[in-house]
């Protein structure tokens, strides 16, 4: 049984213009010692997905209207609050965006590392204090004894995000749901911190749920990946595999617009035109299918589930690709069409 | 080097003269039409803006209305205790005497003369311990607040905005310059400073003639020297961040003077939190006047105020009979109008919130 | 030889910092960019990238050195017909359009800052340059707002040529912006640059875009450049230790991730280290002798086709 199990999950928010649905369906399941990366891009309902599952969205004015949340098989959607709270603290780390504005600025990293530590395990205020020291050691800081001292605003970027991590990892939790943990940093310390966090996962055991807008980040970093577009999951694989042979048009055109320290200068990559659909105004059918180059009249028609991909027998053997789900109903076609040309 | 030539290489396209010409003029309004759209839309707005609309026309006109005098006296009587309009819609008790007026409002009482002669209406909101219709007082007491609420509105509007805008963008010398007259000013505090004036001006002149300055010049001052202070600041902080802001960093690179960035950058986004800030203050110049009338240093009869009846009201309230209708109705009439003032700035500052509802 | 459209020399720019301490951020910057061409800053943030951009647009005076375009002193205080000729793209789409104008009319307002035209004139050219942005003259009459990052930022963009400038500062026009929005905005900077052969300075922590967009490329570490030179000879072959950690740290699609490179933070451009800003965090410190990185500043020097500023330097690094 996997670690974590969310099944369709259904978020929405009450904005002045009326009923926002930020996340249409969600799905994910992560493994134990697994890393799973949810990619998207601003609007996507990453980032809110993952709020939900850590049960850390303000509601109102969002609303969880359908779906259930499996950690370690009880669902952390219907737990009480103060349950979830304990729970989050010891089993379940959570690593923000933004580090500057989640650390509290009045207080000493140091307090901050061992109040999880004096609430969640009982310890005495030495062995928390030792614990804090490991933590920042563990996390790459350099002299912890200083830093433990030290108030947020002292320390750089690439340092609070690190303190953040290790907040999040000082009970040893079993998942870490970390939403777009990088972005805010240079990107020399961006490397530095993957790095951590792959070991971390790798001689933990640790599960990792890792939230991003850069496919290239992850790609050698996560096992399987999930591509969110408009609110839905619209293609699911493991990682190398959707990056080779993706099949959903969104994934294939995301994947054409990142440029690369190496591919061909007189090679013009397309970008996507136009924008994501307004989350107040859902649309019938695709929600990719306005900027989508392939859609037919179907598309904007009916809304394609999240299925396998039925390959055709030709294809099987030539492809590798095993346990791919996609939201489209072109693409078996378009992946033939891709690979034959 | 031949500029203008080389200028029609770029964007000379003739085609887009005509689809300038189709297009229209961008225009300021659509914003302001967005606005009040939002602000119609708002229901707590609608009503908050008939009230001061009707409190206005009301106390611009109250001269004219088939009212008592709000001067004029019963010595005989004990205050009278509300009379519904249909037992008694009229009398024919009028008696034209006001105390001064200016010539405006005299010849308003003498139209009023001609069109109702010495009916008038009867004691709806009862009367006071001296006889005088409560309901004419307390739309005449009106005129005082509006008038005080007017006058700290144009002084703010004025002073406090001019003030801080020239604060925000001078040098950081004469902003802490300014800034600095702005505490000082607003650390003084202004009930003794009333008082004082008050009992300074006031006092018995050796050779009897009478004070030269009234009450309410006094009281005027210091509101006018009080009320544009947060104003002040409120405009300075603006100022200061849109100063730096990178549209205006972008207008000042191509050579714009600092009025054509007042005229066409700041100006603009500041006036939409100046009227915010306008509404959401305007209560306190109200609230503050009709304290001082209560304390007794207000308005000076046979002027009225709100505070004026209110203070009368809570006066008459002894052991043995409460006269409930003495401050009931002042009170109702100035709460309904700050709690419109309230709701009008918060309605105005989520109708001017161009982010809301974004992301 | 003709002049460059731009030259800086030794532009230093240091800001007072609270407690009496300054702020180094940019330190002896030189650098060049011909007519037409196209020169990428790199550098992480504190490396002064920012800053040597805006003293560049004349928007920042420098604390010494001067920038010259066309051979004529350029700062905040230059006529605005040499201003018209360099013209700057902020990072920030929202905050660079007054939000309580229409987009059109922020088009339009550098036409009328330097009195072009007539209204019907500058109205018809802010169109035709909103159309050469990829953007429907009808947006022109919406606000900010109502707009999307990409299609703020072509505006922004829109606004910038507008008035037909020789120069673009573009400072991250696209780091604020989705992934598939930026490769639009990187192929319409392309298409603008060939249609009207101006010059761009692009200013980027982003190396694989600035490579797109760039034949010149500049690194900064710590208010100096460190590295300049060619694209293809700075790609493929970077000569600073610093580069190499750079380019090493650029996550690739579907590649394994190497090891860090580099570990620590940048220090703070307060108290930037002695000597070579960079030696704290050198894997290569103790292969120079005397404690050299430490003490001494390293310039500028010619090395092929670059120029590199690097102790190391006499004893090339070998490319992996």
């Amino acid at each position: 049984m996997s670690l974590l199990e969310v099944r369709n999950l259904r978020v929405g928010f009450a904005t002045a213009r009326g009923w926002a649905q930020a996340v249409e369906s969600f799905s994910v399941s992560v493994d134990e010692g697994e890393a799973v990366a949810i990619v998207g891009e601003s609007g996507s309902g990453k980032s809110v997905s993952a709020l939900a599952i850590a049960g850390l969205l303000p509601r109102p004015p969002a609303r969880i209207e359908t779906g259930e949340v499996l950690f370690g098989g009880r669902d952390l959607l219907r737990m009480p609050e103060r349950e979830l709270r304990m729970l989050r603290g010891r089993e379940l780390g959570f690593v923000f965006q933004d580090p500057s504005t989640s650390l509290h600025p009045l207080m000493s990293v140091g307090e901050q590392l061992e109040e999880a530590l004096l609430v969640h395990e009982r310890l005495s205020r030495a062995e928390a204090r030792a614990r804090a020291l490991a933590a920042l050691a563990e996390v790459g800081i350099a002299e912890p004894d200083e830093r433990l001292a030290a108030f947020p605003h002292q320390l750089s970027g690439g340092m609070r995000q690190r303190v953040m991590i290790a907040m999040a990892l000082i009970c040893r939790p079993k998942l870490l749901i970390a939403d777009e943990p990088t972005t805010a940093l240079d990107v020399t310390v961006q490397a530095q911190l993957i790095e951590l966090l792959r070991k971390l996962q790798r001689e933990r055991g640790m599960a990792i749920l890792i939230v991003t807008h850069d496919l290239a980040l992850v790609s050698g970093f996560a096992s399987r990946t999930q591509v969110m577009y408009a609110g839905s999951v619209v293609e699911s694989g493991f990682t190398s595999e959707l990056i080779a042979h993706p099949a959903h048009p969104y994934t294939a055109a995301l994947l054409r617009s990142v440029p690369a320290l190496d591919d061909a200068l007189d090679a013009r990559f397309g970008g996507i035109a136009g924008t994501p659909p307004d989350p107040t105004q859902p649309l019938p059918g695709c929600a990719f299918a306005p900027r989508c180059a392939h859609a037919v009249a179907a598309c904007r028609e009916r809304r394609p589930k999240l299925s396998p991909l039925a390959l055709q027998p030709s294809q099987s053997g030539a492809l590798a690709i095993s346990s791919r789900r996609v939201a489209c109903g072109e693409a078996t076609r378009l992946l033939s069409e891709a690979t034959s040309a | 080097m031949s500029e203008p030539a080389r200028k029609s290489e770029w964007f000379g396209d003739a085609t887009f003269e005509r689809v300038a010409a189709q297009l229209g003029e961008p225009s300021q309004s659509g914003l302001w039409a967005d606005v009040r759209r939002r602000l119609r839309s708002n229901a707590a707005a609608r009503w908050s803006l008939r009230w001061l609309f009707a409190l206005v026309l009301v106390s611009l006109l109250v001269p004219l209305l088939p009212l008592p005098s709000p001067a004029a006296m019963a010595l005989d009587k004990q205050p009278k205790p509300p009379v519904a309009p249909w037992v008694e819609p009229y009398n024919e008790r009028y008696e034209p005497y006001y105390g001064e007026l200016n010539a405006v409002d005299t010849a308003l009482v003498g139209l009023r003369r001609k069109a109702f002669g010495k009916k008038q209406t009867g004691p709806w909101l009862g009367t006071d311990a001296k006889g005088r219709d409560t309901l004419s007082r307390i739309l005449w007491g009106s005129r005082t607040s509006l008038l005080v609420a007017l006058f700290a509105a144009l002084t703010s509007l004025t002073v406090g905005v001019a003030w801080g805008s020239v604060a925000g963008l001078a040098s950081a010398r004469v902003d802490n310059l300014m800034m600095r007259t702005v505490d000082v000013l607003q650390s003084i505090p202004t009930i003794f400073l009333v008082i004082f004036l008050l009992s300074f001006l006031n006092a018995p002149r050796p050779d009897g003639s009478p004070s030269f300055v009234s009450r309410e010049t006094v009281f005027f001052l210091v509101i006018g020297a009080v009320s544009w202070l947060s104003m002040a600041r409120v405009v300075r902080g603006q100022v200061l961040s849109l100063r730096s802001a990178a549209f205006v960093e972008a207008a000042r690179s191509q050579g714009a003077s600092t009025g054509w960035i007042v005229r066409a950058h700041i100006f603009p986004n500041v006036l939409p939190i100046v009227l915010v800030y306008l509404a959401l203050t305007l209560p306190s110049v109200i609230l503050y006047e009709a304290f001082l009338s209560f304390l007794g240093l207000g308005v000076e009869s046979p002027k009225v105020s709100w505070g004026v009846l209110a203070a009368d009201g809570a006066e008459a309230i002894n052991p043995l009979a409460t006269f409930w209708w003495l401050p009931l109705g002042p009170a109702l009439a100035m709460g309904a109008t700050l709690l419109a003032l309230g709701l009008l700035g918060d309605a105005l500052r989520d109708a001017l919130d161009l982010r809301r509802g974004e992301r | 030889m003709s002049a460059p459209l731009l030259s800086v020399s030794e532009l230093t720019v240091r800001f007072p910092a609270r407690g009496g301490r300054t702020v180094h951020a940019v330190e002896s910057v030189s650098l060049t960019i011909a007519q037409g061409g196209t020169l990428g800053l790199v550098g992480e943030s504190g490396s002064g990238k920012s800053t040597t951009a805006r003293a560049i647009a004349g928007l920042q005076a420098p604390t010494a050195g001067e920038v010259r375009v066309d051979g004529e002193p350029f700062g905040p205080r230059s006529a605005p017909a040499l201003r018209r000729r360099v013209q700057m793209v902020f990072q920030d789409p929202y905050s660079s359009l007054d939000p309580r104008r229409p987009v059109g009319w922020s088009v339009e307002e550098p036409l009328m800052l330097h009195g072009v035209g007539t209204a019907a004139v500058r109205r018809a050219r802010a169109l035709a340059a909103l159309d050469a942005c990829g953007l429907d003259p009808r947006l022109s009459l919406r606000y900010p707002h109502e707009l999307s990052g990409g299609q703020r930022q072509r505006v922004a963009i829109a606004r910038a040529l507008v008035v037909e400038p020789e120069l673009v500062v573009l400072d991250e026009p696209t780091s604020a912006l989705d992934v598939s929005v930026r490769a639009q905005v990187i192929e319409l900077l392309g298409d603008l640059r060939r249609r009207f052969s101006i010059a761009y300075l692009f200013v980027s922590h982003d190396l694989a875009v600035v490579r797109r967009v760039c034949e010149q490329v500049a690194v900064m570490y710590l208010g100096r450049i460190v590295e300049h030179g060619p694209r293809e000879q700075l790609f493929k072959a970077p000569q600073h230790p610093y580069t190499r950690a750079l380019l090493a740290s650029v996550p690739t699609l579907g590649r394994e991730l190497a090891p860090p490179p580099l570990s620590g933070d940048p220090a703070s451009p307060l108290a930037p280290p002695p000597g070579c800003a960079f030696h704290p965090r050198c894997p290569h410190r103790h292969e120079v002798a005397d404690e050299r990185c430490s003490l001494e500043v390293p310039f500028l020097r010619e090395h092929g086709t670059s120029r590199v500023a690097c102790h190391l330097q006499a004893t090339p690094l070998t490319p992996r």
